[in-house]
C-alpha cells in the first residue's frame, strides 16, 4: 500500500499551499482593478507633450498655480489624451472579453473573433463607412455622426455572424467545426469585398484606411468614445451571465444540456455580444490583434479557467495591456507615433506561437 | 415512472430506434444491453431529453417534450460514456458545476458536498488536481461525482423520484471500482430513485440490475427481470454467438460464460 500512502502524502503536503493560493485568489480581482486604474492614470501622464496631469488636477481643485502653458496643457489632457486612454481601455476590455467568451463558446483556447470572421465582417462595415462615407453614404453617415463607424462595424459583425449561423446551424444545433470553417470562407469573402472597395478609394481615403488597418487610437474624441461605449456596454454587461453556461459547455454540449443550460440561447447571446464588442473595437481602432488571445490566456494561467473570474479579470488585463501598449506607441518614437497594432502584433505573435507549441500535442488533430 | 410507446428516433435521417415500447420503474436498476450499434446510447440520450423523437415518451407523468432543461437538471443526471474538459479545471471545480446545476441556494457548504461526493467515488485527495491530467477511469469517476452532486438524493423533497442515467459507467474502471460504482448505482435505486445503465458486462448486470432491456438493431428483443430475461436462447439471439448461462452455486445469481462465436 506504499503507492497509496504516497498519494495521500502528496495530497496532504499540497493542501496548505493550494489553500493559501485559493484564499489569495479572492484578492486578485480587486488588485487587477487597482492596477487597471493605475495604468489609465499612467497613460494620461505620459506622452509627446509634457503636459502634467498632476498640475491640472491641482489647479482644478484650487491648490495649484496655473503655469504659462496651462491652457494648452489642459486641452491636450482633456480633449486628446484622456479620451484616447479611456478608448484604449475600452477597446482592450472589449477585445479581451470577446476573446474569452468566444474561446468558451468554441471550447478552444485559440478561438478568437478574428478566427470566426466576426472581425472581418466588422471591418467590412467600417471600410464601407471610411471609403463611401463622404460620397455615396454621405447623408447617412452625417446623420449618424460618431455612431456611423461603430454601428456599421457592429452591423458587419452581426451580419457575418448571422450568415455563419445560417450555414453552421442544423436542427437547432451549431457545429463548432462548421462555424470555424465557415469563418474562413467568410473572411475570404469580406476580404474580397474590402479589396474591391479599396480599389475605388482615392489617395486620402487610402491613407486613412492604411492607418486604420494598422490599428490606431490616435483620432479619438469624446463623441467617438461615447458612441463606442454605448455600443459595447450591453455586451460587456451581459457577459457575467454567460459564465455558468460557458463553464458547463467546457464539458461538451451534451453535458451542458444535462446541467440545465439552454444551449441555443447561450450561443445566441454570446455571439451577439461578441459581435457588438468586436464591432465597436474594430471600428475605432482597426487591426489590433491578439489581445483577445493573450489576456484570457494569462488569466487562465494565474486564476484558472472558471469563467466567473476569467471574464472580468480578462477584461481588466486586456484594458490595462492596451493602455500600456498605446502609451508605448505614443512615446517610444516621440514626437512621431507607432501604430499600436504593430506593437500588439509584435508581442502577441510570438505569444501565440508559444501557446501553440505548449498545446501541440493536444491540438494536433 | 418512464413510459415510452412506439418510440422512434432518427439520426441524420437514419432510423436508429425503431418503435420501442418500454416502461421503467423508480426504485429499480434497469440495465440496457445489446451489441455495438444496437442503439443503447441513443436510447439513453433520448431519455435524457437530448434528441427529437416520434411517438410517446413521458417521464414523471409529463411528456418529455414539455420539460425545460432547467427543470430536467433538477431531476435527472447523466453520466456520458466519456467526457473531456476543454479547459484545465480542477476536479473540485468540475464536481462543483454539478452542485450549481442541481440545487441552488446552498453555496456555503459547497466545499463539503464536493468533498463528500469525491469521497463516494474514491477520489478524495484529487480535489485540486487538474482534471485534464487524470486517467480515463479517474475522469469517469470524477464525472460521476459531478452527477451525484447534481442529484444528491434519489428522491426529491416533494417525493419525486430522481433519474440517474449511466452510459457504460464501469467500462474503463478496474474491478474494485466497478463493484464500488455499481454498488453506488444500486444504492441510488434502493433508496427510491430510478437508475438506467447501459452495460456490456453481463455478469455485473446479473449481480446488480433488477431489470434488463435487451436491444438489437434499434429494437427491443426482450425485457423483464434479469433472471427471466437472461437465458441462453435470448442472449444467443441478441448477440449472435454461443453463450451459457449458469448460476453461482451458493447465491443463485446467474453468470454468463462465452462459448464460441457461432
Ligand atoms: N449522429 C448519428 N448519425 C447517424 N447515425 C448515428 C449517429 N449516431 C449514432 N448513429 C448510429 O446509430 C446506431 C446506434 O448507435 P448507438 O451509439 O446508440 O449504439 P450503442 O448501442 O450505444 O453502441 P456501443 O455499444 O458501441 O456504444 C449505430 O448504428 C450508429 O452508427
Ligand atoms: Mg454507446
Amino acid at each position: 500500500m506504499t503507492a497509496m500512502d504516497g498519494d495521500l502524502n502528496v495530497g496532504e503536503a499540497r493542501r496548505p499551499a493550494e489553500g493559501d493560493w485559493r484564499g489569495a485568489k479572492r484578492f486578485v480581482l480587486p488588485a487587477l482593478a487597482v492596477f487597471a486604474v493605475a495604468t489609465v492614470l499612467y497613460g494620461a501622464t505620459v506622452g509627446a507633450s509634457d503636459a502634467s496631469l498632476l498640475e491640472l488636477i491641482k489647479v482644478l481643485i484650487g491648490i495649484g498655480e496655473p503655469s504659462a502653458t496651462f491652457a494648452q496643457d489642459r486641452i491636450i489632457l482633456l480633449e486628446l489624451r484622456l479620451p484616447r486612454v479611456l478608448m484604449g481601455f475600452l477597446v482592450g476590455v472589449s477585445l479581451a472579453v470577446s476573446g474569452a467568451v468566444m474561446q468558451g463558446l468554441f471550447r478552444n483556447p485559440l478561438a478568437d473573433p478574428g478566427l470566426t470572421g466576426v472581425s472581418a465582417g466588422a471591418s467590412l462595415g467600417a471600410v464601407l463607412v471610411i471609403i463611401l462615407g463622404d460620397t455615396m453614404l454621405g447623408p447617412v453617415t452625417r446623420a449618424m455622426g460618431p455612431f456611423a463607424l461603430p454601428l456599421a462595424a457592429f452591423g458587419g459583425g452581426l451580419a457575418s455572424t448571422w450568415l455563419l449561423y445560417r450555414i453552421a446551424t442544423q436542427g437547432g444545433r451549431t457545429s463548432v467545426a462548421m462555424l470555424l470553417l465557415s469563418g474562413i470562407a467568410l473572411a475570404a469573402l469580406t476580404g474580397a469585398a474590402t479589396g474591391f472597395l479599396i480599389f475605388f478609394a482615392d489617395d486620402r481615403e487610402l491613407r486613412d484606411l492604411t492607418f486604420w488597418g494598422m490599428g490606431s487610437l490616435a483620432a479619438t474624441s469624446w463623441p467617438k468614445l461615447g458612441a463606442a461605449f454605448l455600443v459595447t456596454m450591453p455586451a460587456l454587461l451581459v457577459a457575467p451571465f454567460l459564465a455558468r453556461g460557458l463553464n458547463a459547455l467546457a464539458l461538451g454540449e451534451a453535458a451542458a444540456f444535462h446541467m440545465g443550460i439552454r444551449l441555443q440561447q447561450l450561443k445566441t447571446v454570446a455571439i451577439a455580444s461578441v459581435a457588438a464588442a468586436t464591432g465597436a473595437s474594430v471600428a475605432l481602432s482597426g487591426g489590433i490583434g491578439f489581445v483577445g488571445i493573450v489576456a484570457p490566456h494569462l488569466v487562465r494561467l494565474a486564476l484558472g479557467p472558471d469563467h466567473r473570474r476569467l471574464l472580468p479579470a480578462s477584461g481588466l488585463v486586456g484594458g490595462a495591456l492596451l493602455v500600456l501598449a498605446d502609451s508605448a506607441a505614443r512615446t517610444v518614437v516621440a514626437p512621431a507615433e507607432l501604430p499600436i497594432g504593430i506593437l500588439t502584433a509584435a508581442a502577441g505573435g510570438p505569444f501565440f506561437f508559444w501557446i501553440l507549441l505548449k498545446n501541440r500535442a493536444r491540438l494536433a488533430v | 415512472m418512464i413510459h415510452a410507446r412506439d418510440l422512434t428516433v432518427c439520426l441524420s435521417g437514419r432510423p436508429v430506434l425503431k418503435g420501442l415500447s418500454i416502461g421503467i420503474e423508480a426504485g429499480r436498476l434497469t440495465a440496457i444491453a445489446g451489441p455495438n450499434g444496437s442503439g443503447k446510447s441513443t436510447l439513453l440520450r433520448t431519455l435524457a431529453g437530448e434528441l427529437r423523437y416520434d411517438g410517446e415518451l413521458s417521464i414523471w407523468g409529463t411528456s418529455l417534450r414539455n420539460q425545460s432543461p432547467a427543470v430536467l437538471a433538477l431531476r435527472r443526471g447523466v453520466l456520458p460514456q466519456s467526457s473531456e474538459s476543454a479547459f484545465p479545471f480542477t476536479v473540485a471545480e468540475i464536481v462543483g458545476f454539478g452542485l450549481e446545476a442541481g440545487a441552488r441556494g446552498r453555496r456555503e457548504d459547497a466545499g463539503l458536498h464536493v468533498a463528500r461526493a469525491l469521497d463516494r467515488v474514491g477520489l478524495s485527495g484529487f480535489a485540486h488536481r487538474n482534471y485534464q491530467e487524470l486517467s480515463g477511469g479517474e475522469q469517469q469517476r470524477a464525472q460521476l461525482a459531478r452527477v451525484l452532486c447534481q442529484i444528491p438524493e434519489p428522491v426529491a423533497a416533494d417525493g419525486t423520484p430522481r433519474l440517474l442515467l449511466l452510459d457504460e459507467p464501469v467500462a474503463s474502471l478496474d474491478i474494485r471500482h466497478q463493484l464500488e460504482i455499481m454498488a453506488l448505482a444500486r444504492d441510488f435505486a434502493s433508496k427510491g430513485g430510478a437508475v438506467v445503465a447501459v452495460m456490456h458486462d453481463l455478469n455485473l448486470t446479473a449481480l446488480f440490475a433488477d431489470d434488463l432491456l435487451l436491444m438489437r438493431d434499434g429494437r427491443l428483443v426482450a425485457t423483464g427481470p434479469v433472471r427471466e430475461v437472461m437465458t441462453d436462447p435470448v442472449l444467443e439471439k441478441v448477440y449472435g454467438c454461443r453463450l451459457r448461462v449458469n448460476a453461482v452455486p451458493e447465491r443463485g445469481v446467474p453468470f454468463v460464460l462465452a462459448q464460441s462465436v457461432a
